[in-house]
């Protein structure tokens, strides 16, 4: 379960072992973020994911916006977890990788340069990412911030084509933005899970939960 | 394009978490210039057009925040005259709306980079520079939105 690229996950684990105190806080601290995901995915529905008419354009507005979409709020969590499942660097230079590529996405998608079709880049995302965590794929730096970078690219078009330019867009970019971070840090936080073997078993599985939750959304994409 | 005080929080926030990385002495003069620039700014307009002002506060956002990554963040030869270009973004921008209570208020996040000093102090850099990332990414936006302008109201990808 440990190596060098686990490091954070094996500093866990030892602190666990000598602080039974610490290694309560970090199970009530994963229940809660448990419990905040949960809510989080059940007000989610993919039908509704951005009400894009209906953006009031403010702080709020971007903040709530990644969580009316499960496809962006499995995509970010996701790549907090997966993070988690790298290690060092990886665990931390993922989720800062991820909002500046997704504002590069963003203003290519304000001039309208074209991509290829969103919601099939956004759905196959959830698929990657989720095999990423049920299969516990250990990818190179390189190759694991190439992967996350050009999917955050499409999350980032999405949105930067929706952005509301008529009424506040710095606040709904920065509600958008630290929205975006803490599902990053839910993600990470749900990692944290990986200290034990039955934790490690049951983020495996909702990473397969996950991939299965982007065949759909492809399902529905290529769905005329 | 607006914001009210946000873009000026969060170019002094930056620019705050930026010095934390430096030495003290460099801190100090670091935000010493800052103000001295903000208020020469108000004092003297400079008659720049709104549109080049909200891209150099911007721009002054991202140029601080990918510093917090560099080791020229301990650089005074980086840092002084950054923290100079800062506080003329400040000044214009508090110019341009006419608020003197709001650069005041706008000047004080910049004292963030003494509690993150303990932060680095305690090998917890790492908040820092996620922090210095989102103010990237938001000031991306912030800028390519006043650039280009979107309706905004377009179905959305999935509709």
């Amino acid at each position: 379960m440990l190596d060098k690229d686990g490091a954070a996950v094996q500093a866990l684990d030892l602190h666990a072992k000598r602080a039974p105190f610490g290694r309560r806080v970090e199970t009530h601290c994963a229940r809660i973020v448990l419990g905040v995901l949960g809510i989080a995915a059940l007000v989610a529905t993919p039908a509704h994911a951005h009400d894009g008419t209906g953006l009031a354009g403010g702080f709020i507005a971007g903040l709530l916006h990644p969580l009316e979409g499960l496809d962006h709020l499995l995509a970010m969590v996701s790549v907090g977890l997966w993070g988690a499942f790298l290690g060092r660097p990886l665990l931390y230079a993922l989720p800062m990788l991820f909002p500046a590529a997704m504002a590069v996405g963003g203003a290519i998608g304000m001039a309208g340069i074209g991509l290829p079709p969103v919601e099939l880049g956004i759905a196959v995302s959830v698929i990657t990412l989720g095999l990423m965590i049920l299969f516990a794929v250990r990818a190179p730096v390189v190759v694991a911030c190439v992967i996350v970078g050009v999917f955050a690219l499409f999350h980032g078009y999405a949105h930067g084509a929706e952005l509301p330019s008529a009424a506040d867009p710095v606040g709904y970019s920065a509600g958008f933005v630290l929205c975006t971070g803490f599902l990053h840090l839910v993600g990470i936080g749900l990692g944290m899970l990986r200290a034990t073997s039955a934790g490690t078993i049951a983020l495996r599985a909702a990473g397969g939960l996950i991939a299965l939750t982007g065949g759909w959304f492809l399902a529905a994409a290529v769905t005329p | 394009m607006n914001g009210g005080l946000v873009p000026l929080f969060m170019l002094s926030a930056t620019l705050g978490l930026m010095l934390s990385f430096a030495p003290n002495r460099l801190t100090t003069l670091g935000l010493l210039g800052f103000a001295a620039a903000a208020l020469l700014a108000l004092l003297v307009p400079l008659g720049l057009s709104p549109t080049v002002i909200f891209v150099g506060l911007w721009a002054s956002v991202i140029a601080i925040a990918a510093l917090v990554y560099l080791p020229a963040a301990r650089w005074s030869a980086a840092i002084i005259p950054l923290c100079i270009y800062a506080g003329f973004c400040m000044g214009a921008y508090a110019t341009l709306s006419n608020n003197w209570p709001g650069l005041a208020l706008g000047l004080l996040p910049a004292l963030l980079g003494f509690p993150a000093k303990w932060l680095i102090c305690n090998k917890f850099d790492i908040v820092i520079k996620v922090v210095a990332s989102w103010m990237i990414a938001i000031a991306s936006l912030s800028m390519f939105v006043s650039l280009m302008p979107t309706p905004g109201y377009k179905p959305d990808h999935m509709e």
